[in-house]
């Protein structure tokens, strides 16, 4: 019945224990292992389709928004229609494409906000940067009305030069004329004359004055050196209505003429040109505004450009610390995955090393190796060797039953030493005694033999031949008793010899023939008790012969190591139904007063066989034929078998 | 020389140590029977046998006079083993003759006699001639061996 032990005293229980722990790590290592491979592959996964392609969308981005600026610029500088349209093309197609990337880069997770907002600056720069152009166009449109005007100008001049000089040429003519007049006295009058040559001196001064201002007035209008400013446009326009009023006044002086007709008429287209609505100055006030203007857009755009190039900085900026931060979480990851394996590999290493000393070292190897000790120590008859081990396990339990089963051996042991005992005492005791009673008798009929009647000394005798008797009985019962207990150990025993002397010793009237066949080699086994049995089969054959001579014939044969004889007698042989009787103690099958026997010697054989695993058979059919064939086997050592098969070859 | 032995062995005396008074009467009737006269002490046990070969030594100067002791080995108070224990571990008695002349045959007690260095081991078998004749030749080993002074 299997004893009741708690839940983990089993050694197997144990075992599995230990085992379920290792497991347990393990799995829990893998689990950690795979979680922390999955955050590795996520990492990665965040680099590769997200911070990587941000990064190289915004730089790509950056390089886009720089190439616009610069085809803005270009714009900006165009000296004429021509290279302003062409300029505007390209913008718009580089505009076109870094909005595309814009969008492309909004696709992506995380850059949406920042996109639409620049989505939002961007249009603003677009609008700003197409208000630009068109007043980049205008501004040229006013610049050739400018140009147009002042060829128009220099037309005018012309013209009033020429005017001037024909008016001044006709006064030189009159003044020359009055002052030949003079000369030749044809002059009305000296004050007459001086009247004429005054008014004609005055008249040249006028011409002379009017052609400076003219002059004046056209320099005046040169004005295109860029430090124009609103002030000196009003300061340039009060000025040219000064001259232009005082060019009237001295037109005004002149005696009417084609030439003053054509002076006035150039004044007003003068006037015109210069202080109309469309005049030169109110152009050039325009061209001001617009040169403003401009400016302002400039800066604006500017300003827009420098914020979407902040923003798409700010973007790569993003995108940056978005790769950074990604790459971060792969280094952690993978360090938290080498630190899980470490611990893995430390807790497999501890959980297997202190399983083993403490489970299957401490618990079961040496406390096995302790009652392996107890069991050899036992076995080999050592029955003080202690049994060290406790425990509720199962080696514990081994342990108690063999502690028990030592009890039960060292029982045995007493009872088979007192039994012993007893029998040697026994013997010892009775045959003191037993001798005395016998000596007593001899001492009786050697003292007084002549004293004795006839039946007192028959009945002495038969006093000492039953003393005797029962003397033979103790010596048998002792050799029973230490049958196979003192074993002298392997002898080499010469069968043919031993025969010999067991027939001189049995068989001393040599009244039977005793044969011997077989190894004439000696044998290397027991030889005390194989020659006890042979001296007891022989002396049963012929002490239970029931003739005065007869054969007996002794067979030996060495086979598979082990020594095969048979002893046959010619003997009246043993009725079957005795047969099983015969090894039993103190059987015989005739009285004790025709054989003397013990009835011990077959039962010793047994026990002598019994000892060295042997077998003993009879064969005998006394209805048949006479004669009885005891057969039985005996051990002997194996080398001397095969140093005598080769001599038996070589023979 | 021949007389000088027999003058000394002479005087060696006969202890028979024996519980069994019918063992001493059939080793006296043997001496008897084999003519020997010398003088016979008997002994019931070890004990008694250790008294009589100390008093004997005591008297004679210190000196133990020449003694052939046949012992036997089961016996009360103490036995035969025991009793030569003690002859071995006293120097004064340590040089007398000792024959063990037991009933036993055991093999163990054989060897544990001659481990005492015994003069002899005599098995008392068949009852009369074993018994003369062992006594027979102890008999003439009084006579013949030069027993240790």
């Amino acid at each position: 019945m299997p004893a009741k032990r708690g839940l983990f005293s089993g050694i197997v229980t144990r075992l599995r224990l230990l085992l379920l722990a290792a497991g347990l790590v393990t799995v829990a290592a893998c689990l950690a292992g795979f979680a922390q491979l999955r955050e590795i592959s996520s990492a990665h996964a965040a680099l590769a389709e997200g911070a990587l392609p941000v990064l190289i969308k915004t730089q790509t981005l950056e390089r886009d928004l720089s190439n616009m600026l610069l085809s803005l610029e270009r714009a900006a500088v165009a000296i004429d229609t021509e290279e302003l349209k062409r300029a505007n093309t390209e913008l718009h197609e580089k505009t076109q494409s870094f909005r595309e990337q814009v969008f492309s880069v909004s696709q992506t997770p995380g850059a949406s906000g920042l996109t639409d907002r620049l989505t939002a600056r961007l249009d603003r720069l677009e609008t700003a940067a197409e208000q630009l152009l068109d007043q980049r166009n205008r501004l040229f449109t006013t610049e050739a009305q400018i140009g147009a005007l002042r060829r128009d100008l220099d037309t005018v001049r012309d013209a009033a030069r020429e005017a001037l000089q024909h008016l001044n040429f006709d006064i030189t003519i009159k003044i020359e004329s009055l002052l030949a007049r003079d000369r030749s006295g044809a002059a009305p009058s000296a004050a007459v004359i001086d009247q004429l040559f005054s008014a004609l001196y005055l008249t040249s001064l006028n011409l002379t004055s009017l052609s400076l201002d003219v002059e004046t007035v056209i320099e005046l209008v040169r004005f295109d050196q860029g430090a124009e400013t609103t002030e000196s446009f009003a300061q340039l326009r009060s000025t040219l209505e000064g001259k232009l009023r005082r060019v009237a006044a001295l037109i005004s002086q002149i005696n009417p003429s084609p030439q003053r007709t054509e002076l006035a008429g150039l004044t007003i287209k003068l006037n015109d040109m210069l202080l109309g609505d469309q005049g030169l100055v109110a152009i050039g006030e325009a061209r001001l505004i617009q040169q403003e203007k401009l400016t302002a857009l400039r800066q604006a755009r500017d300003a827009l450009a420098m914020d979407v190039s902040q923003f798409v900085e700010q973007m790569s900026e993003q995108s940056t610390a978005s790769v950074a931060d990604k790459s971060q979480r792969l280094d952690v990851a993978t360090q938290l995955l080498s630190l899980v394996l470490a611990l893995s590999l430390f807790l497999a290493a501890t959980t297997t090393l202190v399983g083993n000393s403490i489970i299957i070292e401490k618990q079961i190897n040496r406390r096995m190796g302790r009652l392996d000790d107890a069991v050899r120590a036992i076995a080999g008859g050592d029955l003080d060797h202690p049994i060290d081990v406790g425990g509720q396990d199962e080696l514990g339990d081994i342990a108690r039953a063999l502690s028990v089963f030592k009890d039960n051996a060292e029982e045995l042991r007493r009872s088979n030493v007192d039994l012993e005992r007893f029998a040697y005492v026994a013997a010892h005791d009775l045959r003191s005694p037993l001798r005395a009673v016998y000596d007593l008798a001899e001492w009786t009929l050697e003292d007084d033999e002549n004293a004795l009647s006839a039946d007192s000394r028959a009945y002495l005798e038969m006093m000492q031949s039953r003393a005797k008797r029962l003397d033979r009985l103790l010596t048998d019962l002792l050799d029973y008793a230490r049958a196979g207990q003192e074993d002298q150990g392997l002898a080499d025993l010469d069968l043919e010899q031993l025969v010999d002397q067991i027939s001189t010793m049995l068989n001393p009237q040599d009244k039977f023939a005793i044969s011997y066949t077989g190894p004439s080699m000696p044998v290397r086994t027991h030889a005390t008790p194989l020659t006890q049995i042979l001296i007891n089969l022989i002396s049963n054959a012929i002490k239970h012969h029931d003739q005065k001579c007869g054969e007996i014939s002794v067979e030996a044969r060495v086979a598979q190591g082990r020594l095969s004889i048979e002893v046959a007698d010619d003997g009246p042989g043993i009725p079957q139904e005795y047969q099983q009787r015969i090894y039993q103690l103190f059987q015989t099958l005739r009285p004790r007063d025709e054989v003397e026997g013990s009835g011990l010697g077959l039962a010793i054989i047994r026990k002598l066989l019994d000892r060295y695993k042997g077998q003993i058979e009879l064969e005998s059919d006394p209805q048949k034929a006479r004669g009885a064939r005891f057969r039985f086997d005996f051990p002997i050592e194996e080398d001397v078998v095969i140093s005598e098969a080769r001599q038996a070859c070589a023979a | 020389m021949r007389w000088r032995v027999q003058d000394k062995t002479k005087e060696a005396t006969f202890l028979l140590v024996d519980d069994d008074q019918i063992s001493i009467m059939a080793m006296k009737r043997a001496l008897k029977k084999l003519k020997i006269v010398n003088k016979t002490l008997e002994a019931k046990d070890g004990q008694e046998a250790l008294d009589i070969l100390r008093a004997a030594a005591d008297k004679a100067t210190g000196k133990l006079p020449p003694f052939i002791v046949t012992l036997d080995l089961n016996m009360p108070r103490m036995n035969g083993l025991e009793f030569l224990e003690s002859v071995r571990a006293d120097p004064a008695l340590q040089r007398i003759v000792v024959f063990v002349f037991t009933t036993s045959d055991m093999p163990r007690d054989i060897q544990s006699a001659y481990s005492r260095n015994v003069a002899g081991y005599l098995v008392k078998e068949n009852p009369s001639e074993t018994f003369s004749e062992a006594l027979e030749m102890l008999g003439s080993y009084s006579r013949i061996v030069e027993l240790p002074a």
